[in-house]
């Protein structure tokens, strides 16, 4: 396993630094979105592109079950990246265990497609915000 | 493994030209094959440009593998008039076991497989490859997933200043 003991690349000549960029994003959604931007996204300049340049890859962004990443500031960090990147095509938001107003209001400012918006043992967010982010994002 | 002698046979060639007989039912796991062959049942040999014949075979081998399961199954149905639960568990476990030791393979195989499965829409081997590449990379830091899949870093010195800026903790070592 691993790939130890054969240096040379595969009889076809193919290598996973030229992954095609369609298998590589059913990796990416299979590893999760905190796994591409903690660490996949940032192996060589073939995976960084699809992870910063696919919108397609962030139209969902999970960030629930991240209990090994553990640090709310780091959490907040990697959202708004996760944010940045889905190019105002963010359809469905969960987050589970931090976030704030701030967060919420950078989300809301950031899409305009919204459709599922989930909080799971989320303590820090205040009704007002709430209320704007529906009213921002509700359908016209 | 069984087959009646009426069944059709398809031969896949592959790029380097080796030639594999099959059953159509097999052929037919392939769901890229099976649009061929909807669009055109006479067809009988069908050229496989993209893989090679070493994944070839091991492609065919899990769809046979996939197929006797199948008919395993149903024959155990029909013939006990319902399937029973614990016997179908574990047939489903035998399987599962299978497919474990089927992924013991290094990573430039997998690399092949997987683009294998993903050209001739084998769903459940792309499943399975997918998994496995996932498994590879989960928990590790971008330097152990370069190491495990023999990947060079190619990131510009700008491209590494600007993602330790957004994601300082991703060039942590954590070895």
């Amino acid at each position: 396993m691993e790939g130890e003991g054969r240096e040379a690349p595969s009889a076809s000549g193919r290598n996973w630094a030229e992954m095609q960029s369609d298998v590589l994003m059913m990796i990416f959604f299979k590893i999760g979105l905190i796994e591409v931007l903690r660490a996949a996204g940032s192996v060589c300049r073939s995976w960084r592109k699809v992870a910063k340049d696919e919108p397609e890859l962030w139209r969902r962004i999970n960030m629930t079950k991240h209990g090994y990443v553990g640090n709310a500031r780091l959490l907040k960090d990697l959202t708004r990246l996760a944010i940045d990147r889905s190019g105002g095509l963010l359809e469905e938001f969960s987050v589970q265990g931090f976030g704030d107003d701030d967060l919420l209001r950078y989300l809301c400012d950031r899409t305009s497609v919204l459709k599922k918006l989930c909080f799971i043992s989320c303590y820090n967010f205040s009704a007002e915000a709430i209320a704007e982010t529906a009213k921002k994002t509700a359908p016209t | 493994m069984a087959r009646s002698s009426t069944e059709n046979m398809i031969t896949l060639m592959s790029s380097d030209g080796e030639e594999f007989m099959v059953t159509e039912k097999v052929a037919r796991e392939c769901t890229t094959i099976r649009n061929m062959l909807e669009d055109d049942c006479v067809i009988t040999n069908i050229p496989l440009p993209n893989v090679t014949s070493d994944i070839l075979s091991m492609v065919i081998e899990y769809c046979m593998e996939h197929v006797a399961a199948a008919e395993k199954a149903a024959a155990e149905t029909a013939e006990k008039g319902s399937s029973s639960a614990p016997a179908a568990a574990k047939a489903n476990k035998d399987l599962e076991e299978w497919d474990k030791a089927f992924m013991n393979v290094d990573v430039y195989t997998l690399c092949d497989l997987i683009l294998a499965a993903n050209y001739l829409n084998v769903s459940g081997l792309l499943d399975l490859t997918i998994q496995t590449a996932a498994n590879l990379i989960k928990g590790k830091s971008p330097e152990q997933i370069r190491k495990t899949f023999h990947i060079q870093n190619d990131l510009s010195l700008e491209e590494e200043e600007k993602i330790r800026s957004q994601t300082p903790w991703a060039f942590e070592k954590s070895e």
